[in-house]
C-alpha cells in the first residue's frame, strides 16, 4: 500500500457516494430496454451519433489518465497531449474501410471477423489475445483506481476496487450496452467538465492565461516532444507506439470501442460520431486530463508548489491547492467516472467475446437467444469478479503487472498488422494471418530480451531505455514481413468467401446487409403520427411520405420517437412495406415492432431511409 | 533556442508520415469503388475528413508558432 496523502473531507465523501448511487440507479433504469443479445451487445443498433460520441470519449479516458497525463505534462509540458491528438492519422482507415466492414458484415466480435476472413485457428488465437487484453485491463484499471483513491481519500485499495466493480457489474448485467452508453454519456460530460473547471480555476489562481503561458518554459509550451530524447518520452516513440500501433489497436481490435460504434443506428451516424470525437471531444479531453501537470509546472515556476513535487502526485497537489471541499469531491467523482466508463465497457465486451466466441461455438450450440442473454449476464458478473480477484495479484506481484504490459506490447503490433493486411489485401491468406499473429508475437517477445534487434528502426533513440516505444515499429515491420512472405507461398481464400470483409467488396457487404439493392439517394426524413396495425414486422407510410424520403418498398428505414434528445432510445429498423391509403400523416407499424422499439402509439415519429 | 528537430522536425514528420497514411487511407477505398464521390454521404465524409486533417495541421502550426513566441508576443 502506498503512503496516504489524504486530502478529502466528509463533504467530498458525500459527493462521491451520491455519485455512485446516481450512476447505479441511472444504469439500472435502462434494463427494460434489453430483451435480446442484440440489445445486450449492441443496444439494438439504435442510437444517435452524439450519444455514442460522448460515451466513447468517457471510455477512452481511463482511470489512470488524469494521473498519468498530468505527470507527463508536469515533466515535459503540453506535448503530453500527443497521445490524444494523434488519432487523426487513422481516421480515414477506420471511417472509410473498417467501420463499414464490421457494421455491414454483422460480425459481433473481432475474433468472429478473424474466422470469417481467415479460419477457426486465427479466431481461437484472437479470442485468447483479446480476452487476456481485456480482463487484464479490468484488473489494472481497478488496481490503479484503488491506488489513486487510497492516496486522495485514504480508502482501502481493494475495497475501493470492489465498490466500483460491483456497481459497474450490476448495471452492465441489468442493462447491457444501453446502460453502458447512457451512464458513459453522463460520465463523459462530467470528466470533461471537471477537468476543464480545474484548468479554469488554475488560470484564475495564477491571474489569467497570459501569466500561465509566460510562466511555462518554452519547451513546455510546444505541442510535440523532442524527436528522440529522453528515452522515457519522445516524439518518434509516441508517434509509432501510440499514433500508429495503439490507435489502430484501440479503434480496430478493442472490442469495447467496436461495440460502441456498432450500436449506432447507421454507418452515417457512426461516421458523424467518430468525426465529432476526433475534432471536438479529443482536444477537450486532452486538455481535461493533462492540464493539472501544466498548472503544476507554472505553480512551481511561480514558487507556489515545491520544485521537488513528485510527478505522480502533481494531479492531487494541484487539485488540493485549487479546490475547496465539495469541488474536490467532484474532481474525484470525475476520476471515478473515468474508471467506471472504461470498466463497464470492458465488462460488456468480455461478455460478448465470452458468449460469441467461446460459449456459443464450443460449449452450448443452437440454444435460444434468451439462453445466450442469460449466459451474457452471467459472464458480465464473472468478468467483474475476475477483475476484482486480479487487484491483489497486481498489488503483490509487480512482475505480473509488468508481464501483462509486455504481453500487450508483444501481441498488439501483430494483431494490428493481421487486421490491416486482412482488410486491405485480398491475397492475404489464412495461414499468413496465423503466422503473422504467432511469428509477430514471438519476434516482439524476443526483442524484449534482445533490444538490439530494434536499433536499426529506433530513430536514434538511446538504447538505455530498452526501446519500449520503438518496439511497436519493429513489431509492425517484423509481423508485416512475415505476413507478406507467407502470403506469397500459401493459398488465399476464394474471393466469394470474403465478400464484404475486405477492401473492394464493401458495396457487396452493404447489399447483403440490406438484402437488396442499396438506395443511394435518400430524400428528407418524414415526421408523422404512429398508429398500430395487425401483423408482423410491418412498416407502411403514405405515398407522399415515401416520395419525400425517396423511398421504395424494400428499403431499410429507421423510425424513431421525434424527440431528438432521446437519442434513438425509442426506435426500430424495419423494411418499408407497400404505401398505405390512409391520412398522409399516419405511420402504420405492427405491434411487434412497437414493442421491440418501445415506440409510443399516437406520438410523433421520424422516419428516414438508412439503405 | 530549441533545436530544429524539437521545434519543427516533429511537426514535419507527423504531417508527412501521418499525412501519407491518411491520404492513402482516403484514396484506397475511392480507387476500390467502396467510396463513391457521386454519393452525397460519401462525399460529405471525405470532405469532413480532409477538413479534419487540415484542422489538426493548422492547430499544430499555430500552437507551435505561439509556443516559440512568433505569434502572441510572449517568450
Amino acid at each position: 500500500m502506498m503512503a496516504a496523502t489524504v486530502v478529502g473531507t466528509k463533504l467530498d465523501f458525500a459527493i462521491i457516494i451520491a455519485y455512485f448511487v446516481a450512476i447505479f440507479g441511472f444504469g439500472a433504469l435502462f434494463a427494460r430496454f434489453t430483451r435480446s443479445t442484440r440489445d445486450f451487445f449492441f443496444g439494438g443498433q439504435r442510437y444517435a451519433w452524439w450519444l455514442i460520441a460522448f460515451s466513447a470519449v468517457a471510455t477512452t479516458v481511463g482511470s489512470y489518465s488524469f494521473i498519468k497525463y498530468s505527470a507527463v505534462g508536469f515533466q515535459f509540458g503540453m506535448s503530453s497531449t500527443m497521445s490524444y491528438l494523434n488519432d487523426w492519422i487513422v481516421m480515414g482507415l477506420f471511417l472509410l474501410t473498417w467501420l463499414p466492414i464490421i457494421y455491414y458484415s454483422r460480425v459481433a466480435s473481432v475474433p468472429e471477423y478473424f474466422e470469417r476472413r481467415f479460419d477457426a485457428r486465427s479466431r481461437a488465437m484472437a479470442t485468447i489475445i483479446i480476452l487476456i487484453y481485456m480482463i487484464g485491463y479490468i484488473g489494472i484499471n481497478l488496481y490503479t483506481m484503488g491506488v489513486a483513491l487510497n492516496a486522495m481519500l485514504g480508502t482501502d485499495i481493494f475495497w475501493s476496487a470492489v465498490a466500483v466493480a460491483v456497481v459497474c457489474s450490476v448495471y452492465v448485467t441489468a442493462g447491457g450496452q444501453t446502460s453502458v452508453i447512457m451512464t458513459d454519456l453522463l460520465q463523459g460530460v462530467l470528466l470533461i467538465v471537471a477537468g476543464l473547471t480545474l484548468f479554469a480555476l488554475g488560470l484564475l489562481y495564477l491571474g489569467g492565461f497570459d501569466t500561465f503561458w509566460r510562466l511555462l518554459p518554452e519547451a513546455w509550451r510546444l505541442p510535440m516532444a523532442s524527436f528522440n530524447e529522453p528515452h522515457s518520452f519522445h516524439f518518434a516513440g509516441v508517434f509509432w507506439q501510440d499514433g500508429i500501433a495503439n490507435n489502430i489497436a484501440f479503434y480496430f481490435m478493442n472490442q469495447g470501442m467496436l461495440l460502441r460504434f456498432l450500436s449506432v443506428r447507421s454507418v452515417r451516424d457512426a461516421r458523424k460520431a467518430f468525426l465529432f470525437i476526433l475534432i471536438i471531444l479529443m482536444p477537450l479531453a486532452a486538455l481535461a486530463v493533462a492540464n493539472a501537470g501544466w498548472l503544476g509546472k507554472a505553480f512551481v515556476e511561480a514558487g507556489l508548489l515545491p520544485a521537488d513535487t513528485a510527478p505522480k502526485k502533481i494531479f492531487v497537489a494541484v487539485a488540493a491547492l485549487l479546490c475547496r471541499p465539495g469541488m474536490f469531491g467532484l474532481i474525484m467523482a470525475a476520476l471515478i467516472a473515468a474508471l467506471m466508463s472504461t470498466i463497464d465497457t470492458l465488462i460488456n465486451a468480455v461478455s460478448v467475446v465470452g458468449v460469441n466466441d467461446i460459449y456459443r461455438p464450443y460449449i452450448m450450440r443452437d440454444r435460444s437467444d434468451r439462453h445466450y442473454l442469460r449466459a451474457a449476464r452471467v459472464i458480465s458478473l464473472a468478468a467483474g469478479g475476475i477483475g476484482i480477484a486480479l487487484v491483489p495479484v497486481f498489488a503483490q506481484f509487480k512482475s505480473i503487472y509488468v508481464a501483462h504490459g509486455a504481453f500487450i506490447a508483444s501481441v498488439t503490433p501483430p494483431m494490428v498488422v493481421a487486421i490491416l493486411l486482412g482488410v486491405f489485401w485480398k491475397r492475404f491468406t489464412p495461414t499468413a494471418a496465423f503466422a503473422t499473429l504467432l511469428g509477430g508475437a514471438l519476434a516482439v517477445g524476443i526483442s524484449i530480451w534482445h533490444p538490439e534487434l530494434i536499433a536499426p528502426l529506433a530513430h536514434g533513440v538511446d538504447p538505455a531505455g530498452g526501446f519500449k516505444y520503438m518496439r511497436a515499429l519493429y513489431g509492425i515491420a517484423a509481423a508485416g514481413l512475415i505476413g507478406i512472405v507467407v502470403t506469397f507461398i500459401t493459398k488465399p481464400k476464394p474471393l466469394a468467401e470474403i465478400q464484404g470483409l475486405v477492401l473492394g467488396t464493401i458495396r457487396a457487404g452493404r447489399e447483403r446487409f440490406k438484402g437488396g439493392v442499396v438506395n443511394e439517394h435518400p430524400g428528407t426524413p418524414f415526421v408523422g403520427q404512429l398508429s398500430s396495425i395487425p401483423g408482423e414486422r410491418i412498416l407502411r407510410l403514405h405515398p407522399n411520405a415515401m416520395s419525400q424520403m425517396n423511398a421504395s418498398p424494400g428499403d431499410l428505414l429507421y423510425l424513431a420517437d421525434a424527440r431528438r434528445w432521446l437519442g434513438g432510445l425509442r426506435s426500430i429498423h424495419a423494411t418499408a412495406g407497400e404505401p398505405h391509403d390512409r391520412a398522409e400523416a399516419i405511420i402504420l407499424v405492427s405491434g411487434d415492432l412497437i414493442a421491440e422499439g418501445e415506440l409510443l402509439v399516437g406520438r410523433k415519429h421520424r422516419a428516414e431511409v438508412i439503405l | 533556442m530549441l533545436a530544429f528537430t524539437h521545434n519543427w522536425g516533429c511537426l514535419l514528420y507527423a504531417l508527412i508520415v501521418g499525412g501519407v497514411i491518411f491520404v492513402a487511407s482516403v484514396i484506397a477505398p475511392i480507387a476500390a469503388d467502396d467510396v463513391r464521390l457521386s454519393n452525397r454521404d460519401d462525399r460529405r465524409t471525405v470532405f469532413v475528413l480532409i477538413v479534419g486533417f487540415l484542422f489538426y495541421a493548422a492547430l499544430f502550426l499555430i500552437w507551435q508558432l505561439a509556443a516559440i513566441g512568433r505569434i502572441g508576443g510572449s517568450r
